[in-house]
């Protein structure tokens, strides 16, 4: 094993999170060490010689792996945003509009205080939910222009994004059993088109939280 | 130069030395280091992360491409990259022309 190649473990082993993007970055890491090597190689140094000049123009993990982690984060934290908003943009049509879910378990809203509480929260949490996962999305493209953004971005992006994730779906469920109507083709919609996609949010933002 | 120096200007420096050609990562450290004499000190590991950033924040386009007959990710500048590098170099001649009539007085 080459010293880049310990190098570049060590600087896998220094970035957590989704694989995708880090190993974008270290394929380009990979190409530069390669690249520097040869250039030093080419001008009289053995090739351990060139290696470890290369990997001393490159910088230690510690002062690269930062950076890179940020990276990952970020990329991470902008497919989470992106997520969120395709689940939710159709969960208002799902619900309310021409599938209306609620509608097909009971034709009139129960008489309930708690349904009723519940129609208002799930309304102003999925509306925040929404604008939240715009705005990080923004932040996380080209929001880059003017912020500094880095891994508390994307932590705070994952963890709304998570607790959207879970509490929509949950006050969702709820509503459907408080209208009395819930039937298994009705349950198995809730879960296709509710429970399923936010648990691919869920997923994704967890994804993130452990890149941060 | 040191890192610390360059801070805030490393985003405009990626940006001119791809402004006529796109180039991949060890090609645009390479350019850096030639056309500033070789007085760039930083760890040539920090351009990754500030050409992902670039790119997500649309002044750099991306894509693999074949150089040297090895697959590449080679940037370069896009026209939002085009119009913050001018923008960037006015207020640069701005800032050196105040300083420079400040410093140049002793």
């Amino acid at each position: 094993m080459s010293a880049v190649d310990v190098y570049l473990a060590d600087l896998r082993a220094a970035i957590p999170g989704p694989s995708w993007t880090r190993r974008d970055l270290l394929r380009e890491a990979g190409d530069h060490l390669e690249d520097a090597t040869a250039a030093y190689t080419a001008a009289g140094y053995t090739t351990a010689e060139a290696e470890a000049l290369a990997l001393r123009d490159f910088g230690s993990v510690d002062d690269i792996a930062p950076g890179f982690r940020d990276t990952v984060a970020i990329d991470a934290a902008r497919r989470t945003a992106i997520l969120l908003v395709l689940v939710m943009i159709p969960q208002a049509f799902l619900w309310d509009g021409g599938i209306d879910l609620g509608a097909s378990a009971h034709s009139v809203a129960p008489d309930s205080g708690l349904f009723h509480v519940l129609d208002i929260v799930i309304a102003y949490v999925g509306t925040a939910g929404t604008v939240g996962a715009v705005i990080a999305l923004a932040v996380t493209a080209i929001g880059q222009r003017w912020l500094p953004v880095g891994r508390r971005t994307a932590r705070l992006t994952a963890t709304w994004s998570l607790a959207t994730a879970m509490v929509v779906p949950i006050i969702g469920f709820t509503m459907l059993v408080l209208t009395g109507g819930l039937t298994v083709i009705l349950a198995l919609c809730a879960l296709a088109f509710m429970a399923a996609p936010f648990a691919l949010v869920a997923l994704s933002a967890q994804r993130t939280l452990a890149a941060c | 130069m040191k890192a610390d120096a360059l801070r805030g200007h490393l985003d405009s420096l990626i940006l001119a030395v791809v402004e006529k050609q796109p180039l991949h990562g060890y090609a645009i450290i390479e350019a850096l280091s030639a056309r500033s004499g070789g007085e760039l000190d930083l760890p040539t590991g920090t351009i990754y992360p500030a050409l992902r950033r670039l790119e997500k924040a649309g002044y750099l386009d991306s894509s693999w491409s074949e150089v040297g007959g090895r697959k590449r990710r080679t940037y370069e500048l896009s026209s939002a990259g085009r119009n913050a590098l001018a923008a960037h170099r006015q207020e640069w001649r701005t800032f050196a022309k105040v300083v420079s009539g400040v410093l140049g007085e002793a």
